[in-house]
């Protein structure tokens, strides 16, 4: 099991998607640092006087929580796509090569796709959560770092919100939480594509499923959504993925929703990958 | 001769024989059941051409120092146009890597190739608009929807509630070739330039990237008024005979027309120098 997990490991860093991957989300996260940076620049030129600095806050600005510019908007719409680039695609390129004949014959096929998973999941997680740290840093650079105010309006972060009062107590702590959401998220986005790999013959339609789900999902909200239908916890797949949403989306509900999914993705790729007879 | 014959080959297996083209009728019917609820919650009548409007409706344009809340990204026409993106992406590559390589070695020129798949490209979303144009039709006879060239003031006034205090003066598009201009060949015209530019991408990436890119173009238009982003143009709401101040159509035309020339050449050159053979594993 070890070696087979030191050989997905060393296929999957290696290979060039991740890299591709890595610098789209860095070259859309660094958008949202310049439109910061006008922002900023524009707020200290007296734009806005008698507003405080909550507004260009660190904590506010920065990727992960922000809502307003166009980097962030664009990083969380393909956010899906970022996290399935990178490795999701290799069990159907290898089945169709032929390769995985050869390390079937030498491996137990168990242990090959539960190292498959885990390198898919990791491979999602470090495609966005770079991205993310990257961004963080940067931000750090051109946004004063100050403790958010509550009644900050431009923050979506309200009671009942992932880790509401650990952002206005403790706001790196809250980022660092944040990141790990994101991680997790990457890494679900990244095996749904693998388990859909099952199913399916094209590496592309593989790939953008978590997208099209998510999209799809989001489509179908909007088109049955009726003057009366308010719910009371987020549904929206794509506001899911942020940590900051402007319906309630509580740690444990997410946390839930990560898990449920990491474990029906998992039952499916054990099961289906274990009965498949491949050679 | 053969040019056609290749043309005629692409339109066959690259029109006619992919399933891709379902997700037009599919989404239209859905977009106008939404529009149908909307109407009749606000107890107004609309026409067909409302409901095509409501299909390519798009969003107001984005202030960000304004606005009380986040983007929002416009789901329903991002979802319209991706899907037309989506149906033109794969075939030409795909066919590059296998049967179209006999047609490259049989064909006098090997940018003949290339022309044949920019006219599928455009005919491709063509037949989208109007499997989009039809299904919408085809939705209005059933529901009883006068099928007229012409919108109802109030059903406009209730698909824009939006931005209804920003009319342009003719917003009611009376004149059959107003009415075209709106909701016909502007986007078509912008989402031909798009498509074009997809493809064009497509010869120097992986396609998943090219529509990694094509989708950030979408949000970008949305975001964002710059004449460049041309998805502007394809959402009826920002079009200056509906909104004052609105994109000029003049402009969507001249730039989307530009981009598909400037594709189509960019397209041609670089295809000479295009490894048709290259390893084509990870899509």
């Amino acid at each position: 099991m070890y070696k087979m997990l030191s050989v997905e490991y060393r296929k999957m860093i290696s290979g060039r998607t991740l890299l591709v991957s890595i610098s789209l989300g860095v070259l859309i996260s660094i958008i949202n640092v310049i439109e910061n940076q006008s922002f900023v620049t524009w707020f200290l030129e007296g734009a806005m006087i008698g507003t405080s600095f909550s507004t260009i806050n660190l904590y506010v600005r920065w990727i992960g929580v922000d809502q307003l510019t166009l980097g962030s908007s664009i990083f969380f719409f393909i956010f899906p796509l970022l996290a399935a680039i990178p490795y999701s695609w290799s069990y159907l390129s290898e089945k169709q090569q032929g390769y995985t004949n050869h390390i079937l014959v030498r491996a137990k096929q168990k242990n090959y796709f539960v190292a498959k998973y885990i390198m898919v999941f990791f491979s999602g997680t470090i495609a966005v959560v770079i991205p993310i740290i990257i961004n963080f840093a940067l931000n750090a650079l051109v946004c004063p770092n100050s403790t958010p105010h509550v009644l900050n309006l431009l923050t979506p972060i309200g009671q009942g919100s992932f880790f509401s009062k650990v952002f206005y107590q403790q706001p790196l702590l809250y980022c660092v939480a944040a990141c790990f959401l994101y991680a997790f998220w990457g890494g679900v986005c990244a095996v749904v594509a693998l388990t859909v790999s099952l199913f399916v013959k094209k590496p592309l339609f593989a790939m953008m499923s978590p997208f099209v789900f998510a999209v799809g999902g989001d489509f179908l909200r909007q088109l049955l959504v009726t003057p009366t239908s308010t719910t009371k916890f987020e549904t929206s797949p794509l506001a899911l993925i942020r940590a900051t949403s402007y319906n309630m989306n509580p740690a444990w509900y997410l946390i839930s929703i990560i898990l449920g999914l990491i474990l029906a993705t998992f039952s499916i790729v054990y099961l289906k990958g274990s009965k498949n007879e491949i050679l | 001769m053969k040019f056609f014959r290749t043309i005629r080959y692409d339109l066959i297996r690259g029109i006619l024989k992919r399933p891709h083209f379902l997700l037009m009728p599919i989404i239209s019917v859905m977009l106008c059941l939404r529009c149908s609820y909307i109407l009749n919650l606000n107890e107004v009548a609309g026409s067909w051409l409302d409901y095509v409007m409501f299909c390519f409706k798009g969003m107001k344009p984005y202030n960000s120092i304004t606005v009380e809340e986040g983007f929002m990204v416009p789901l329903l026409w991002i979802v319209l146009l991706g899907a037309m993106l989506y149906t033109s992406l794969e075939y030409p590559f795909k066919d590059a890597g296998t049967i179209g390589q006999q047609v490259i070695l049989r064909s006098d020129k090997r940018i003949y190739w290339w022309l044949s798949k920019c006219i599928w490209n455009l005919l491709t979303i063509f037949a989208c608009f109007l499997l989009i144009y039809s299904s919408v039709a085809a939705f209005c006879i059933a529901n009883g929807v006068p099928m007229i060239f012409e919108n109802f003031y109030e059903a406009t006034n209730v698909i824009f509630s939006e931005v209804n205090d920003s009319f342009a003066d003719s917003v009611i598009l009376s004149r059959t070739t107003t009415a075209v201009l709106v909701t016909i060949i502007m986007p078509i015209i912008s989402t031909m330039a798009i498509s074009m530019f997809q493809m064009l991408l497509g010869l120097f990436m992986k396609q998943i990237y090219s529509f990694v890119i094509s989708m950030a173009v979408l949000i970008i238009s949305a975001y964002s008024t710059f004449p460049l982003a041309l998805g502007n143009y394809s959402m009826v709401i920002r079009n200056e005979h509906i909104l004052e101040s609105g994109m000029k159509n003049v402009v969507g035309f001249i730039l989307s027309t530009i981009g598909i020339l400037l594709s189509i050449a960019f397209g041609s050159a670089a295809f000479t120098s295009f490894d048709i053979f290259q390893d084509k594993k990870n899509c």
